[in-house]
């Protein structure tokens, strides 16, 4: 049956890429709900761009909430055992010093070279940097999280952003409702599909030309 | 020594016009509300507003208090009213945005504090943020020169303060406000309970109080309550 996968099937697949022993930050957004998948009894450690590293599940309005205890995301959290707090400016130094493993970010635009373009609508003075720029440019591994297409249902992989630059050349995975991409210097390479969705529907969704990946597969859910 | 002021439209009587102001917190967590809350009402005008994002600026720039917006965010993701004014006031030439990366912001803010006059940083190669900016190629990495970001007043949150300025912070709310104390001219602290010098462990000190030059015992007012948020989060917990 052919079915664009959800936003919690996208934050799924993408849990499946963290490994016990990695330090990751989910930015604004989407990519938060990735902590609802990460495997249990293993330490895969959440980085908070606020100052906090080891924290967990998201609380809900009936949970015991403090204020001073939230994710970057302004959601308020629970500590796993072996959290710890600083500031700042220390976090950021975890970030831009290349301490953090993996960091999955949501895009507007991302292009076959692996630009990222997720803070500004073009033709707007106002903007939202955040932590953005410092994740693309200082975590190991970006992986992007985003919708494979606009409401118009035109491409957002795109050859050449449009929209403003977070940051050049930083992508090393996309994860959209469609498929699974990795970025190569020779190019845009489709790795999985979702289910019931051709390589040829979803190049005819994409801009620049895919790659097809020798072991192509159907992602599995 | 006794930097604990007891009235806060005394601690900020002095903010003038056209100062800049850093303002902690992160998202609305160790936010000083009750400082930015009587700043609004204090009225200095023409202001620069060093922040985070939308939870420090909104009320000052609804009031029409801000010249300047230097900020990690300088939209409102959840009010579209808020952005839209602060895009018509850009557009109009009545208010000067920079949006800056939060980690660069940061490091300016600390280098003031830290005397260090400027320093290389390859965060925004290739994007807006180097305009203006010279570049320079430093072991193999284009790299972009930023200056120290000088303030007259850093407005901070902390949880306990004593009579030295020694502040402790709570779980993740020391974030911004640890770095900027000790970054402006004046840096005044709102904590919820004001102790005695001693009472805060010499190890548990986040804010040494060389940093700060004035504490103010306030509320603290949260997002959540009971089981509901509360809208604009001014509400004091008891």
């Amino acid at each position: 049956m052919k079915q664009r996968l959800t936003r919690e099937l996208i934050c799924l697949r993408i849990a499946r890429e963290l490994r016990d022993g990695m330090y990751v930050n989910l930015g604004f957004g989407m990519p938060t709900m990735v902590s609802n998948f990460i495997p249990p009894g293993e330490d895969i450690i959440l980085h908070a761009e606020n100052g906090i590293l080891n924290y967990g599940e998201t609380l809900t309005l009936e949970d015991d909430i403090d204020d001073d205890l939230v994710n970057a995301g302004c959601q308020p959290v629970k500590l796993v055992t072996g959290a710890c707090f600083f500031d700042l400016a220390t976090s950021f130094g975890m970030i831009r010093g290349g301490h953090i493993d993996i960091t999955v970010l949501g895009a507007y635009q991302v292009s076959e070279k692996g630009d990222l373009a997720n803070w500004q609508l073009p033709g707007q003075k106002i903007g939202g940097i955040g932590g953005g720029m410092e994740l693309a440019f200082g975590c190991k591994r970006v992986i992007v999280a985003m919708e494979h297409t606009t409401r118009s249902n035109n491409p957002r992989i795109v050859r050449e952003c449009s929209f403003p630059i977070t940051a050049r050349g930083v992508v090393k995975n996309i994860v959209t409702d469609l498929a699974y991409f990795s970025v190569t210097p020779e190019g845009l390479v489709l790795e999985e599909t979702a289910p019931g969705f051709s390589p040829e529907e979803i190049q005819s969704l994409t801009e620049p030309k895919l790659l097809i990946s020798p072991e192509l597969k159907e992602l599995e859910l | 020594m006794n930097k604990i002021v007891d009235d806060v439209k005394q601690a900020l009587a002095d903010v003038f016009d056209g100062a800049v102001v850093l303002i902690g917190g992160f998202g609305g967590s160790g936010n000083p509300h009750n400082l930015m809350n009587a700043l609004v009402e204090q009225g200095a005008r023409g202001l620069t507003i060093v922040s985070n994002d939308w939870t420090q600026w909104t009320a000052l720039l609804e009031n029409g208090q801000v010249r300047s917006l230097i900020s990690g965010f300088t939209n409102h993701p959840f009010r579209p009213e808020t952005t839209k004014l602060a895009e018509e006031l850009c557009q109009e030439n009545k208010l000067e945005l920079e949006t800056v990366p939060h980690g660069i912001l940061e490091e300016r803010i600390r280098a003031a504090k830290v005397g260090i006059s400027a320093f290389y940083c390859p965060v925004g190669v290739g994007t807006v943020v180097e305009q203006g900016k010279e570049k320079r190629n430093i072991d193999g990495k284009e790299c972009l020169l930023q200056h120290s970001l000088k303030a007259d007043f850093a407005l901070i949150k902390g949880y306990k303060g004593d009579r030295l300025g020694n502040i402790q912070c709570r779980f993740a709310a020391g974030n911004r406000n640890i770095t900027m104390a000790g970054a402006a001219t004046v840096t005044i602290a709102e904590v919820e309970q004001t102790v005695e010098a001693g009472e805060i462990d010499p190890e548990r000190v986040n804010i040494p109080g060389i940093f700060v030059d004035r504490v103010v015992k306030m509320p603290k007012l949260v997002r959540w309550l009971d089981g509901h948020e509360v809208p604009g989060y001014l509400t004091p917990k008891v």
